[in-house]
């Protein structure tokens, strides 16, 4: 009786109905969306003390030619450069912003990578009370990120453009022909050990046409097809070409053009038009 | 209070596992947190409990990461039966036992998980040297993140009252 009520409850939890599952899962997103948020501010604010704390500590060791009150103001300096440095980011995001011709929604980045470790995600701050869909591209002012996969009411889940099961459509901007863009994934050298989000593997645009020549640096931006991302978003640069396995295409290893390791703000793309 | 007490191990494991980085050299392995609450209880706690853990501990999981609801409770549950059905069998009170049994139920997640997502054509591109990496980093982890879970939660039920000794054995 009870294995088969075990059987029975695993048949009905594999095979729940997409909103009741969607509901589920968003209620454990939302629930610990908010102590997420919470911690990466937390951790960032202590970041930017510990910062602090370490410029003072050089001070101290100079204080005889320095003084306190020196030790004060660098501290305080180093506090306002870390701010500076977040507000020119945001009005770099909000001159985007206003100058965009697509809706968009600002986001905070409050946690990366998924809760195992088998997709390149990252967890935004909003959700559908913000206007947010599945399904909807993200970018930052330098280019494509990602777009959103789950959503709840008040986060939501990103699929990195570097994440091998990303796929989409993609232009050569000078060149003028298409390719599909595939996330290269993560290899076993070149990055720093305790990286959540590097991006040694460089994305990927396969099945080239054999007969293009394609240049080293040609902007790769997407092409509109497939209706999830607007035609010329910046997806990054071509490193280098070379042959696919079969030779029938060839594909280009592609620089993404946004810095998908330091990602703190980012904008949803909810709607044509600005508002 | 074991209810609550549950609960509030199980959403700080998850809150826990979500914000840990992950290791690229270890296959991008995050410290299995829920897994090493599951099997605390299923170590220490009747079989009901066990399995109610691992299957909240389960649904957590997948709401952290992209696998459709009920992959992760599904292994919990497998791995929670096993041990409460061979728990007499093992020095249970000890740190080692603990530690060895999350390194080998990590890794065996994993691979579960693996092979679901194979099944069900969404393990997109994944080499097996990937998975290889992730099972032995996640191993590794589980060998550091079990007996931690286990001191942690056995305090805390201490400190509350819990008897487990008498109410669940």
């Amino acid at each position: 009786m009870f294995w088969v009520a075990l059987a029975t409850f695993f048949l009905v939890l594999l095979n729940l109905p997409s909103s009741v599952s969607s509901t589920l899962r968003g209620f454990f997103r939302d629930s610990l969306a908010t102590y997420q948020g919470a911690v990466t501010r937390t951790l960032s604010g202590l970041h930017r003390t510990s910062s602090a704390v370490g410029t003072m500590t050089d001070v101290v060791k100079e204080r005889d030619a320095l003084g306190r009150e020196a030790a004060l103001l660098r501290t305080r300096i180093r506090s306002l450069e870390l701010v500076s440095r977040e507000n020119d980011e945001l009005r770099t995001l909000l001159k985007f912003k206003q100058r965009f011709e697509f809706r968009t929604v600002a986001c905070e980045v409050i946690a990366r990578d998924d809760g195992c470790g088998w997709w390149q995600t990252i967890r935004l701050d909003k959700g559908r009370d913000e206007g947010i869909a599945e399904n909807m591209p993200v970018i930052t002012p330098d280019g494509l990120i990602g777009r959103t996969t789950e959503v709840s009411d008040q986060a939501c889940d990103v699929l990195l453009i570097s994440d091998r099961s990303f796929k989409s459509s993609v232009r050569f901007e000078q060149e003028g022909s298409y390719g599909i863009l595939q996330g290269g994934g993560v290899s076993l050298s070149g990055f720093h050990s305790t990286s959540v989000l590097c991006v040694p593997t460089p994305i990927r645009v396969i099945y080239v046409r054999n007969d293009l020549t394609i240049k080293t640096g040609e902007p790769v931006v997407t092409s509109g097809l497939g209706g999830v991302f607007p035609p010329g978003l910046m997806v990054g640069r071509v490193v280098r070409m070379g042959s696919d396995e079969t030779g029938l295409y060839q594909h280009a290893e592609v620089e993404p053009a946004a810095d998908l390791a330091r990602l703190h703000h980012v904008l949803v793309i909810t709607g044509q038009g600005n508002p | 209070m074991t209810a609550a007490i549950m609960i509030f191990l199980l959403l700080a494991a998850g809150l826990l596992q979500s914000l840990m980085p992950a290791m690229a050299w270890m296959g991008l392995s995050k410290p299995p947190f829920l897994m090493a609450v599951a099997l605390y209880y299923a170590l220490v706690h009747s079989r009901g409990m066990a399995l109610t853990s691992a299957i909240i501990a389960g649904i957590i999981q997948d709401s952290l990461s992209l696998f459709p609801v009920g992959y992760s409770s599904l292994c919990f549950v497998v791995f929670a039966l096993a041990v409460t059905g061979t728990r007499e069998t093992l020095f249970r009170d000890s740190l080692f036992t603990v530690a060895v049994l999350g390194g080998l139920l990590s890794a065996l997640t994993t691979l579960g998980l693996y092979l679901m997502l194979h099944v069900n054509a969404m393990a997109v591109d994944m080499p097996p040297w990937w998975v290889a990496l992730k099972m032995g980093g996640t191993a590794l982890l589980g060998f550091g993140a079990a007996p931690l879970v286990w001191w942690l939660a056995s305090t805390l039920e201490c400190h509350v009252g819990v008897d487990v000794t008498e109410e669940e054995r």
